[in-house]
């Protein structure tokens, strides 16, 4: 890591920490006054609110370095290499206009050999026909295309699977774009036999506007800083669709891709987690995807991963209630419940609360001290994960944004999400739009 | 109104309005997805693991990277 962006995750690192502390003693020094029974419990809740905030920030930041300096030995280990024979499997439904590009980028890719097996899910364009055009062999690389009836990405995947010549196995989107080192990255940590899956690194790609980038930022600071605290465990519990990469034969006992969750790739992810093997995430074994464009859409995403964690949490629910097969993934599972349905309720309604609380107080200026310091908190920890990322500096000022509208935007998606996966509404299924920017 | 009273105000309007339209935008969501042609998902039609195919053999003549 450079001394700049080290110099500013230490920065970022201080600075949550003296946010979180400020929040302690801003809490500390409001003018309690139980009058009613209702304060009494918009208290209480805001003090769960609070603890919750800073075990959750303490021990996703902490855990999250720690991988970050185990990671960095292991790289300069000169005996850590491992480079087993691969498959790229690359689902593509009607992606005609860019299968060609993709599989040239897939060719490009840093790695002494592997296969590139095409499925094409029953396209209606010209994907097979393109794809098949540039069957072969290129160098120690094969490229092969098979072509199937339409029936889905996990349908899709499943037969690459069967049809995988090699022990290792990288499930990717047909939209997705590797980086050319991401197979010698991720493949290293297979040397450990007890290593079944390595979570890839899922970068924003369309940057393009302010949902976009909001989610460029999310990406970072939301969703790989948790992967990267679980990965010290070893209990990683969602395997990007964009980028996973498994143990073949692991994939073959336990049945592969099932379809009867929103969320195909949570659902495998669990399955192999609670068949006991380890799930590792890799930094470098990034892939680039698109990310919604508008907001009907950013809430169509979040609404099915919402509904399909549920769901693939409630094919395990004996896993979630005690420890079956360890703590590590039985906090894992939880963390996930957790994340899912009871942050998304916490964030809206404690923040209610609080503004509620301060007014009825008549302490409106403890409504402005607490956002700001929670705001601090959200910009120090964006420092902290763009910096740990060696990202886009540009994207820090928009955890402002983030705080103030998306979150809060989001959540309330997830809240409503749960509550329809909880009375059981009826799904639908679609696929998301995609701009092509790829 | 001193400062900090009128930044308070405006962030308390600022979260309340966006609760609101974020409300309003997933009923949005909902009302776009209720007109839009689907497919109900039925997992008892689905093909839930490996299906069996067969490839064209691969040719052994190697070709120049594109």
């Amino acid at each position: 890591m450079r001394v700049g962006y080290f110099i500013m995750v230490i920065l970022g690192l201080g600075v949550v920490l003296a946010a979180l502390g400020s929040m302690v003693m801003l809490l500390l020094n409001i003018p309690y006054e139980f009058t009613s029974a209702w304060l009494t419990m918009g208290v209480t809740l805001l003090l769960f609110f609070l603890i919750v905030v800073i075990a959750r920030y303490i021990i996703l930041l902490w855990l999250g370095y720690l991988h970050h300096i185990e990671s960095r030995i292991e790289e300069d280990d000169p005996h850590d290499l491992f480079e087993p024979p691969v498959t790229i499997i690359v689902p593509a439904y009607n992606e005609g206009a860019v299968i060609e590009s993709a599989i040239r980028s897939l060719l490009a890719l840093d790695y002494p050999a592997y296969e590139i097996l095409v499925v094409d899910d029953g396209s209606s364009d010209d994907t097979y026909a393109r794809a098949a055009a540039l069957e072969g062999r290129y160098g120690d690389v094969v490229l092969r295309v098979v072509s199937k009836s339409n029936n889905g990405k996990a349908s899709a995947l499943n037969t690459g699977i069967s049809l995988a010549r090699h022990p290792f196995v990288l499930c990717m989107d047909g939209d997705s774009r590797l980086t050319r080192d991401t197979l010698k990255a991720a493949l290293r940590h297979f040397r450990d036999p007890h290593v079944g899956a390595v979570a890839g690194n899922v970068k924003v790609v369309n940057r393009r506007n302010m949902w976009t980038r909001l989610q460029a930022l999310e990406y970072i600071e939301g969703l790989n800083m948790a992967r990267r605290a679980q990965a010290f465990a070893r209990t990683v519990n969602i395997i990007p669709g964009p980028i996973g990469i498994f143990r073949r034969e692991i994939l073959q006992q336990l049945g592969g891709y099932e379809t009867d969750t929103y969320a195909e790739d949570a659902d495998l992810t669990l399955k192999i987690l609670t068949a006991g093997w380890q799930i590792k995430y890799e930094d470098r074994a990034i892939a680039y995807t698109e990310a919604p464009e508008g907001l009907l859409d950013l809430l169509k995403q979040r609404y099915r991963w919402t509904r399909g964690i549920l769901q693939a949490l409630g094919k395990r629910k004996s896993f979630l209630v005690a420890p079956k097969i360890g703590a590590g993934v039985w906090i894992s599972l939880n963390t996930m419940f957790f994340e899912a349905v009871l942050w998304p309720a916490v964030n809206v309604i404690g923040n209610l609360v609080f503004a509620i609380g301060a007014l009825t107080m008549g302490i409106p200026e403890y409504v402005l001290y607490w956002w700001m310091m929670l705001t601090i908190l959200d910009v120090a920890a964006a420092l902290y994960a763009v910096a740990m990322e060696e990202e886009e500096l540009a994207l820090i000022p928009y955890a402002v944004l983030y705080r103030i509208f998306f979150i809060v935007t989001v959540d309330v998606a997830k809240l409503f999400a749960s509550l329809e996966e909880l009375f059981k509404v009826r799904m639908t299924w679609g696929k998301l739009e995609r701009a092509g920017r790829l | 109104m001193d400062v900090n009273n009128m930044l308070s105000t405006i962030i308390i309007v600022a979260f309340v309005v966006t609760v609101v339209l974020a409300v309003g935008s997933y009923m949005l969501y909902k009302l776009r997805e209720r007109r839009r042609p689907r497919a109900t998902f039925d997992p008892a039609n689905e093909n839930i693991f490996f299906e069996r195919f067969f490839p064209k053999p691969i040719s052994g003549q190697s070709k120049q990277p594109l």
